[in-house]
């Protein structure tokens, strides 16, 4: 009999899911005694009955890894061991339906579990792994906030993806004399602001690790003007960006709108105008970078399944490919250190983080 | 008066120059003291009478590192040491002019000079600090060869555009059901062609560092094609060569140029695969210069723009005959005969070639 291997992606897709799973289906075929499938939407297709899964054939994953997004389909809701049920009444209620998971796993003749996620599902892989599941984890984020590995996928598409934001603000910042706020996704770890402000050339960039004072950045825009009013500067700003002098909790998604205001309140002269970047950092076609790496991580996951190496999570470490315990991973975030070199060079070139 | 660093790029451009210069003058302008000015074409405009120098203000810079190529033009022929003088029977004779540059770039009050360029440059700047001129060196190559550095800036966008042919050319060898070869970069080290082939999903992957058996090649386009349905795509270095052949190489015939002009392996391929008996449609694309122009992707900017910075701190500290290096995460400095005494090229038991192999694509070479 064939040997299974079901593969879950949960948390917010990135672009590169598509190369993994193509990767771990290819690698695959060069033994002779596998088979890969699918679960939809996360851990929802095999909790689902009847099951929702995907055979995973070679001709099924040809191409995808030119895709963004994930062919499975991804859900950032839910947790088996906080799971919602639908009740008798008709209500929901969370409750741990893992025992069931680890059972459809068993009947269905699952030998292994890749999880493909972030920091909360490799969580999750943690705790099922103790529950005696066979499970290799996979590194998924676009944020760069897991600190076991070097590089993790997706993540240089979306500074990519900022960059050529920051490129057309300029021009039109240029054109109307104006001050334009991009506002890009990091919650907790300003990577990809970072990133895109040094490769676009902005003049502010305001990260979550670095709380920023208003009156520095105003600062640093008021130089960037002629006695006239011409000028223009662009603003690179992380969604979890807060100001210094903490005015109480700032609302996720917001960051770039208060800035703007507090630019009104002040009465600086220039126009400002800002933009959300959202979804489309996630979205559309990962760059040879993140194929490259997702590709690799596929191979190494398969074949950490094959050497029955489970706990584990494959990552990209010193230019090499090897894996670490779930247990050494589990809160280990990657923030923007402040004497990272990148913070270095953006200082050497002028860049104002507003402290 | 303010002290002057000068900037110069040497070889063939590539994809984050003018961020690495673009970096250089806006750290040099966060200080006091300095300030930058470029050689044209490299040590030419030092060499040339009148000099070709210009100021490089912050001004000057603005916006300039999303643009390709280097605003101070570059050159792969002659240099300071080999300087091509014509002779009155009209050949050229090559002469070293390297003492009286160091005299000129003294009597021009130059305190530091920094050298963007290749291994060629490298090698030219560790002669030149060895006879006392204060220079320091930023690696730059498209082919990613060089040892002391995770990366060079250039190659990721190299690789990214080389991906995107690849890309292209599989949906047009999916509908015809053709063989279809890319040529890319790679004289010594196959990284371009190995990466992207990897990227945009090609079946064969053919580089310098394993020679290849057309029989092999052959043999997987064969169970690729079933009653002439099917499509192979083949990426190709331009340095690849057969296991009992040799690479492929023209003579040069521009002056003063020393490197070898490569090229031509993908037409080569497609010869012999025909002889050897493929009879599927097959076509060629040599994808040259395009690898090399255009907007840096933001990696490369941002890997040029910390080289760039670093640079310029090194001649502020007064820390000369090192080459600026990325060593993740870090960026270091490497002094010059440690740069330049490894080649950067791919081993068998790297894991882009595990990789590749994992996905089932082939090198030729079983």
């Amino acid at each position: 009999m064939k040997q299974r291997i079901l593969i879950v992606n949960s948390g917010g897709d990135c672009p590169g899911m598509n190369a993994v799973i193509r990767a771990i289906v290819k690698r695959s075929y060069q033994e002779s005694n596998w088979e890969i499938i699918g679960s939809i939407n996360g851990f929802d297709g095999i909790l689902s009955e009847p099951l929702e899964i995907l055979p995973l054939t070679k001709k099924q994953v040809e191409g995808i890894h030119i895709q963004g997004g994930t062919i499975l389909t991804t859900n950032n809701k839910r947790n088996p061991f906080n799971y919602p049920v639908k009740q008798a009444d008709g209500t929901t209620k969370n409750e741990d339906v893992t025992d069931k998971l680890i059972y459809n796993l068993k009947v269905f003749g699952f030998d292994a579990v890749i999880h493909i996620g972030g920091n909360e599902s490799h969580k999750i892989s943690l705790k099922l792994s103790q529950k005696g599941v066979n499970i290799v984890g996979i590194p998924k984020t676009i944020n760069n906030d897991l600190a076991i590995t070097d590089y993790s996928f997706g993540f240089q598409t979306a500074a990519q993806v900022a960059t050529e934001a920051v490129d057309k603000l300029i021009t039109t910042a240029r054109s109307h004399n104006r001050v334009l706020i991009l506002e890009v996704m990091g919650r907790d770890a300003g990577w990809i602001a970072l990133h895109a402000a040094i490769a676009g050339g902005a003049n502010v960039c305001l990260i979550p690790e670095i709380p920023f004072n208003m009156d520095k950045v105003v600062k640093k825009l008021t130089s960037k003007y002629s006695n006239y009013g011409r000028g223009y500067a662009n603003i690179v700003v992380a969604e979890g960006a807060h100001f210094k002098n903490k005015e109480g909790k700032i609302m996720q998604g917001s960051i770039a709108r208060k800035i703007a205001s507090k630019l009104k309140e002040i009465n600086f002269e220039a126009d400002v105008r800002e933009t959300i970047l959202g979804h489309l950092q996630r979205g559309g076609t990962p760059i040879a970078f993140d194929r490259i790496l997702a590709t690799e991580l596929g191979v190494k996951a398969f074949e950490l399944v094959k050497e029955k190496k489970f706990g584990t999570m494959a990552i990209h470490k010193n230019s090499e490919l090897s894996h670490i315990s779930l247990e050494k991973v589990i809160n280990q975030y990657n923030k923007v250190n402040l004497s990272h070199n990148l913070i270095h060079t953006a200082k050497g070139i002028g860049i104002s983080f507003g402290d | 008066m303010k002290k002057k660093a000068l900037v110069l790029t040497g070889g063939g451009d590539c994809p984050g120059l003018n961020a690495v210069i673009r970096g250089i003058v806006k750290r040099a302008a966060q200080t006091e003291d300095w300030e930058v000015v470029g050689s044209i074409q490299s040590f030419d405009g030092v060499l040339r009478e009148p000099t070709e120098i210009i100021e490089l203000s912050e001004k000057r810079v603005s916006g300039i590192h999303y643009q390709g190529g280097t605003i101070l033009g570059t050159t792969n022929k002659g240099g300071p040491l080999a300087w091509p003088v014509k002779e009155n029977d009209g050949t050229w004779s090559y002469i070293d002019r390297s003492d009286e540059m160091i005299r000129k770039l003294k009597h021009l009050g130059i305190d530091a000079v920094i050298s963007i360029g290749g291994d060629g440059s490298q090698r030219i700047s560790q002669i030149l600090f060895e006879k006392g001129l204060n220079v320091i060196g930023v690696p730059k190559t498209i082919d990613n060869d060089l040892s002391a550095t995770d990366y060079t800036f250039g190659y990721q966008t190299a690789v990214q555009i080389a991906t995107e042919a690849v890309d292209r050319l599989v949906t047009t060898a999916a509908s015809h059901n053709r063989v279809i070869i890319l040529e890319v970069m790679g004289r010594d080290a196959g990284w371009i062609a190995l990466s992207s082939a990897i990227a945009g999903g090609a079946e064969i992957c053919l580089i310098p560092e394993i020679p290849y058996d057309i029989n092999n090649v052959l043999k997987v386009i064969n169970k690729r094609f079933k009653n002439g349905k099917g499509h192979v795509i083949i990426v190709i270095a331009e340095g690849a060569k057969p296991i009992d052949g040799d690479i492929l190489s023209k003579q040069n015939d521009e002056v003063g140029n020393a490197n070898i002009r490569l090229g031509g392996v993908a037409h080569k391929l497609l010869e012999d695969l025909k002889a050897a008996g493929c009879d599927a449609d097959m076509r060629e694309t040599v994808l040259g210069h395009l690898q090399r122009g255009g907007v840096p992707i933001a990696f490369d900017r941002i890997l040029a723009t910390q080289f760039g910075v670093k640079a310029m701190e090194l001649a502020l500290e007064g820390d000369f005959g090192k080459m600026v290096a990325y060593q993740h995460p870090s960026i270091v400095s490497v002094p010059f005969i440690e740069a330049i005494s490894k080649y950067n090229i791919i081993k068998q038991d790297s894991s882009l070639v595990h990789t590749a192999r994992g996905i089932g694509m082939s090198f030729g070479d079983k």
